[in-house]
């Protein structure tokens, strides 16, 4: 019984120590959204009225006055930070035609919640869309003990989706 | 009484005694060790990770001694890095744990660049953008470079590179046409106003906490006595027991 009980701390300890770390560069990640061709970057510049829907959307006023993403055709991509607990948490988003289609963890700096990196978790966003209200269309589950990092996620997903509708990628300006 | 039960008396007495000096001595320690510990658990929730304690305290046991300060000149101005803060003269304008590897003043525009990132500033210090240097370059940077005064460059092991002005694409360029920025001293002003202000924000008060339950308040031998604490309460866990052991028998 103490050795299985020993063998499951260990196990604990070293799944949260791997969580930690780089898991994919941002220009890794760019270069597979893209099939290895990625566009040029570009850059929305931030107005008033666009700062204050993202700090509706993140909780916070965001830090910086412009953005930088890739687009081509109704695809966009995105490397955002949003801090979990104390440390920001890199994610990578792409957006297709209004809708999420990949929410990847590129780098997590905190000791706890690295579950947020599966894709049992990053998968569940595929597909969802944002609302008037600049909610997720559908419901995200959580993880215990990782709250705020899936929070960060969730708020990253839908400033991803809101900044592409500013984009001339987005469905309603490309139409 | 026979001289083996003399012998056992003597013995759970002895036991005894030392079980009660060793835990009068823990005792202290383990108040210690218990409020400190309740502080930490509950540190996020009483802002304690936001607080910063007085710089005046000598307790705290982080304040610089032998201070690491990275400084360039950029225009009429000093961007410096002291420790893991970055300034604008004494504006600190951002935290970094990557050192600082140049600075310069573009178009209006404040470029500070980490070994990591690149950050831009407005003239105020407001950030305008922070870029991981992965998404721009090849490979990770060593120098900044600026050519005609207007247009930043950027040195990637032996080549050196050219941003556009937006700063979203770069190009490779020949090493001649760079005017390398250097590194320079920081007037001494700046550097006292700089360490006085990094003082006054150095140790939060969970820090504090962290180094009154670790010891480490106490130097570096602090952490052995707090692991001497945790051994006598290991034993007092031992010895507690064979006391209760042997008075039932």
């Amino acid at each position: 019984m103490k050795r299985w009980f020993t063998l499951g701390l260990l196990l604990l300890s070293t799944t949260s120590l791997l969580a930690k770390g780089v898991h994919q560069t941002p220009e890794a990640f760019i270069q597979e959204s893209f099939q290895g061709k990625p566009p040029a970057a570009k850059v929305i510049w931030l107005n008033r009225p666009l700062k204050k829907n993202m700090a509706n959307i993140l909780g916070h006023s965001y830090r910086g006055l412009r953005v930088r993403y890739w687009g081509k055709g109704n695809r966009t991509a995105w490397v955002l930070n949003e801090v979990g607990k104390e440390k920001p948490i890199t994610i990578g988003v792409i957006v297709r035609a209004g809708q999420l289609e990949q929410v990847t963890i590129l780098t997590f700096r905190e000791s706890r919640g690295g579950e947020v990196r599966y894709p049992s978790f990053t998968d569940q966003f595929i597909n969802a869309k944002l609302t008037n209200k600049h909610d997720l269309d559908k419901s995200i589950d959580g993880i215990s003990g990782a709250t705020l990092s899936v929070q960060a996620v969730k708020k990253t997903a839908k400033l991803a989706l809101f900044l592409h509708q500013q984009t001339p990628f987005s469905d309603d300006n490309t139409q | 009484m026979t001289t083996h039960s003399k012998k056992q008396s003597k013995r759970r007495y002895s036991l005894h005694q030392w079980h009660r000096y060793l835990g009068l001595f823990a005792g202290l320690f383990t108040l210690w060790v218990t409020l400190s510990g309740i502080a930490l658990n509950h540190s996020a929730e009483l802002a304690f990770d936001q607080q910063y304690a007085p710089s005046n305290w000598s307790l705290t046991g982080d304040s610089i001694k032998t201070p690491s300060i990275i400084a360039y000149r950029s225009a009429d101005r000093w961007v410096s890095q002291l420790n893991d803060r970055i300034y604008i003269d004494t504006q600190e304008i951002t935290v970094s744990n990557n050192p600082l590897i140049g600075a310069a003043n573009l178009q209006q525009m404040q470029v500070v660049a980490t070994v990591d990132s690149l950050w831009l500033f407005d003239n105020s210090g407001q950030l305008i953008e922070q870029i991981d240097w992965s998404l721009m370059l090849p490979a990770n940077p060593t120098r900044l470079g600026i050519i005609q005064e207007k247009r930043l460059a950027m040195q990637v092991a032996n080549d050196w590179y050219s941003a556009d002005e937006s700063m979203l694409s770069w190009q490779p360029i020949p090493r001649q046409t760079v005017h390398i920025v250097q590194s320079a001293q920081l007037p001494q002003i700046i550097t006292q106003q700089l360490l006085d202000a990094y003082n006054g924000k150095s140790t939060t008060y969970e820090q504090l906490l962290l180094n009154l339950h670790t010891g480490r308040i106490l130097g570096e031998y602090g952490v052995y006595l707090i692991d001497l604490i945790a051994l006598i309460l290991a034993t007092l866990a031992l010895s507690g027991f064979t006391v209760w052991l042997k008075r039932r028998q």
